[in-house]
């Protein structure tokens, strides 16, 4: 009888096992589903390819793979769940596109296990963020971020930030901050995440612009880096809203220059950094990628899928609740935007000192 | 007075009865959550996450809540049962805790560690409940400088775990410490010790290491060395509380432990398991029972279990007033938080003030309710051990490699548990400590983070970096901890000599 019960428990705990397992990644309603639904779309497919033959193009015919190469609860991983609930809300896919997360090496390990299928597969999708290009061009990734490893589907949106400082200084705008480092060179402190990151290009950017010497201080960690901003140990960060709103919006942090496009909706008396004439403008772009090789109709319709996606209310609530700027592009014009990008990190990143 | 009426409100939350079952779901799922190795409050939050949707922001955050510290009290169930510790933060209660249940005392342990947490807990409420309005901005007075004296410090701590022999318990911390080093260079982005292998360059996570280390080193052991014996008598109520002199001993260690714990749960970064860390090397060296300490002492149990329940609410005020998460477990509970509509942040117990007092109400709650599990199914429990040894082993071993695979999806990480399973077996036999080696893992790459973020942010002033306030103190207590014994020895033979001279 005891057995019985201490067998029972057991069975038990392996059951929540099971649970635990499955449900982050929500991996196994969808495998199990799958078969239904290609099914039935596959119906529906079949006809309007019947109707429509010529302008249909290419259709997936079995559940496609977004490889998020970040941990989950990241940015990039919130942004792709969202795509994934919007296309099947509106059922804008006629199979399951189930998001995957592959973490590690900034990146690489994602990439890595997209590229483990071969060139020209239609069936795996990858997100890409800021490491994307630097990993590369730092030597820490053995993928070219262009056409000879990937095919690009399309570009998604901008992430704009904040350059903020500590509350111990009263600097109003870029000109006080080059005016006092100018004077005390060497003694203001700007705080990052990572060593090769758009936070690190925006602040070697603006000592080449203005030929002032603010040191850079790599942090591991964003909440570490707010922490010490606040605390007055870092004197000066870019931020992005979605980190910090609060305490630009409380004033614990003071707001110095907007790195955007436009200005902030949040913030329009805040004017941007090229408004303060400094040609700070370098911003995250987030977009999708896939294999290289990967034929010109089946780019289209992912390309053409996304956009639906941005089309949506539902797009337009999640891009403005996490202050990012839409800014889609097709699989065209992302390609040749993607070649610019390239570019202009490599020119950024020669900035950065090595050692 | 303004105290009282805001926790009138807290509570007016509470008589909706379903904040209370929700708080007991999650109590309950967390327990059992963080009882399976390598499963902690983080997973355990995550896990649930989707059944928050559409709750109330109250229940939901009760919930979380619950997860939480339900999940730092079940860590230590496998901890004392099996010595497999099922979160980091359990890992000191391995120490002693498993050679108790070894006695035939795992019903104490237990009863211990349960009651521990709980008083551990309520007097962190109490603490977070005055202070937390208040002293948001302690957490924010720690820079890089003091991070890394306060991680010295915790190092001093590994003396505490050498067991018999010093040289065997630092070749731990020094392998440690070496895998700490794994990984691409914070500040100059150059790939150390990593040969090309891309799952290297974020370096090695400890829980894997632990995982590896305790439990499948454990069970490899487990098939030379036969399994424990529970008495049934002692898994009585009146057997599980502590008896009057067993109170006497460990009532210092868990109020000092509680505040400690505290403390560094406070400090984004340090979190629950150096708090349990420094907590049981504090009650080592405090305690008159020196000796007993590795051989199944209860304060070893009580103070690690007080402080990383203690940390854990701690790690709360950060979060919520600053919007900066301490541990893993916060950060994706702000996900949450900001997911209903509750932005953390310096107005959050202005602006959201019943959710912030109703959260502070239901961890009142949650400590009653865990008493309650923790004591009333502690004979559930301990049916664990009713297992078959094999089937026991084949079945944590499973859970130990799915948990493994569930940290970031990847074999690589299996790997890394099987390896230093391996090694840990190896270590065991040589008798070779592991609790040093994890110790230094976890401090190892938080020191360097920090040591090279101070000297940068001090122009490559070293002294300047030591002499900070805050870290000169630390660095001052530290070799005081560490040299303690020798200097006393040496004013003794001093005086000695002295007096000879005469």
């Amino acid at each position: 009888m005891k057995k019985l019960i201490a067998l029972l428990l057991t069975a038990l705990m392996v059951l929540s096992m099971a649970a635990c397992g499955s449900e982050p990644a929500k991996t196994t309603p969808a495998a199990t589903d799958a078969p239904k639904t290609t099914e039935a779309q596959g119906q529906t497919q079949a006809q309007s390819e019947a109707q429509t033959t010529e302008a249909a193009g290419w259709v997936p015919t079995k559940d496609v793979e977004f490889v998020i190469p970040f941990g989950a609860g990241g940015g990039n991983d919130i942004m792709v769940r969202k795509m994934v609930e919007i296309i099947e809300k509106y059922k804008l896919c006629p199979v399951n596109v189930v998001p995957v997360n592959k973490k590690g090496g900034s990146g690489v390990v994602g990439y890595t296990y997209l590229k483990d299928y071969k060139a020209g597969y239609e069936y795996a999708l990858a997100s890409t963020s800021a490491s994307f290009f630097t990993q590369p061009i730092t030597g820490n990734s053995p993928f070219n971020p262009d056409t000879s490893d990937f095919s690009f589907v399309a570009h998604l949106v901008k992430d704009p930030s904040v350059i903020c400082c500590s509350k111990k200084w009263d600097f109003k705008n870029l000109d006080d901050i080059v005016k006092y480092a100018k004077e005390h060179p060497g003694e203001l402190k700007w705080g990052g995440v990572g060593n090769a990151s758009d936070d690190a290009i925006l602040m070697y950017t603006l000592n080449t612009l203005a030929g002032i010497d603010l040191t850079y201080v790599p942090y591991d960690d964003q909440g570490l880096l707010t922490a010490a901003v606040l605390g007055g140990h870092i004197d000066l960060c870019s931020s992005s809203l979605a980190e910090s709103i609060e305490h630009m919006k409380n004033g614990t942090m003071s707001t110095i220059a907007a790195i955007a496009d436009n200005r902030l909706a949040d913030f329009p008396d805040l004017p941007t950094a090229v408004e303060q004439g400094y040609k700070l403008d370098h911003q995250q772009n987030r977009g999708i990628v896939m294999n290289p090789g990967v034929k010109d109709e089946v780019l289209a319709y992912y390309s053409g899928l996304f956009q639906k996606v941005t089309e949506t209310e539902d797009w337009k609530v999640f891009v403005k609740e996490n202050a990012m700027a839409d800014a889609f592009m097709g699989y065209q014009e992302w390609t040749a935007y993607a070649a610019d990008v390239k570019a202009d990190y490599t020119t950024y990143l020669a900035m950065v000192p090595k050692d | 007075m303004n105290l009282f009426q805001n926790l009138g409100l807290g509570f007016s939350i509470l008589a909706d009865p379903m904040v209370i079952v929700y708080s007991l779901v999650g109590v309950v799922s967390g327990v059992i959550i963080g009882a399976l190795p390598g499963l902690g409050p983080s997973v355990g939050i995550a896990v649930l996450l989707p059944l928050c949707y559409g709750l109330s922001p109250a229940c939901a955050l009760c919930m979380l809540c619950g997860i939480y510290y339900g999940a730092m009290y079940g860590g230590s169930i496998t901890a004392i049962l099996i010595n497999t510790p099922g979160d980091s933060a359990a890992i000191m209660t391995t120490l002693d805790g498993y050679p108790l249940a070894r006695k035939g005392k795992a019903g104490k342990a237990l009863g211990m560690a349960c009651l521990a947490s709980v008083i551990g807990g309520t007097i962190s409420v109490v603490l977070f409940m005055t202070l937390a309005p208040v002293i948001s901005n302690f957490a924010t007075s720690f820079g890089p400088s003091e991070y890394f004296a306060l991680m010295i410090l915790g190092l001093t701590s590994v003396a505490g775990m050498t067991g018999k022999s010093p040289a065997k318990g630092f070749l731990a911390a020094f392998l440690g410490l070496f895998v700490a080093g794994i990984g691409i260079d914070l500040v100059f982005g150059t790939p150390k010790f990593v040969f090309g292998n891309v799952n290297l360059y974020s370096g090695i996570d400890f829980v894997p290491v632990a995982m590896g280390l305790f439990g499948i080193a454990e069970i490899i052991c487990n098939f030379e060395d036969n399994n424990i014996q529970v008495d049934k008598d002692s898994l009585k109520l009146k057997k599980l509380l502590p008896n009057k002199e067993e109170w006497k001993r460990t009532i210092p260690h868990i109020g000092r432990g509680t505040i400690l714990g505290f403390i560094v749960g406070m400090l984004p970064g340090a979190g629950a398991t150096i708090a349990s860390f420094l907590s049981y090397d504090m009650a080592k060296r405090t305690s008159k029972n020196k000796e007993e300490f590795g051989q199944g002492a209860v304060e070893g149990v009580a103070a690690p279990e007080c402080a990383n329940n203690a940390a854990s609410m701690g790690a709360m005020v950060p979060m919520l007033t600053l919007g900066v998460p301490g541990s893993g477990a916060t950060a994706i509970m702000m996900g949450a938080l900001m997911m209903l509509g509750i932005s953390p942040g310096p107005s959050f117990f202005i602006k959201n003030a019943e959710v912030a007092w109703g959260l502070v109400a239901s961890m009142y709650l949650g400590n009653v309710l865990l008493v309650l599990l923790g004591l009333g199914a502690l004979r559930m429990f301990v049916k664990i051990l009713n297992v078959k040894t094999t089937t026991m082993n084949a079945l944590i071993f499973a859970f130990i490699l799915i948990g493994a695979y569930a940290l970031e999806n990847s074999m690589f990480t299996v790997g890394v548990t099987l390896f230093f399973g391996i090694l840990g077996y190896f270590l065991k036999k040589l008798k070779v400590p592991a609790a040093p080696m994890v110790l230094a893992l976890v401090l190892g790459a938080i020191t360097e983070t920090n040591l090279r973020q101070a000297l940068i942010i001090d122009n490559n002033n070293f002294f300047k970096v030591l002499t900070h306030p805050i870290s000169a103190v630390i660095l001052v207590i530290a070799i005081l901890l560490a040299f303690g014994t020798p200097i006393k020895n040496l004013f003794a033979k001093l005086k000695k000599n002295k007096a000879k001279a005469e």
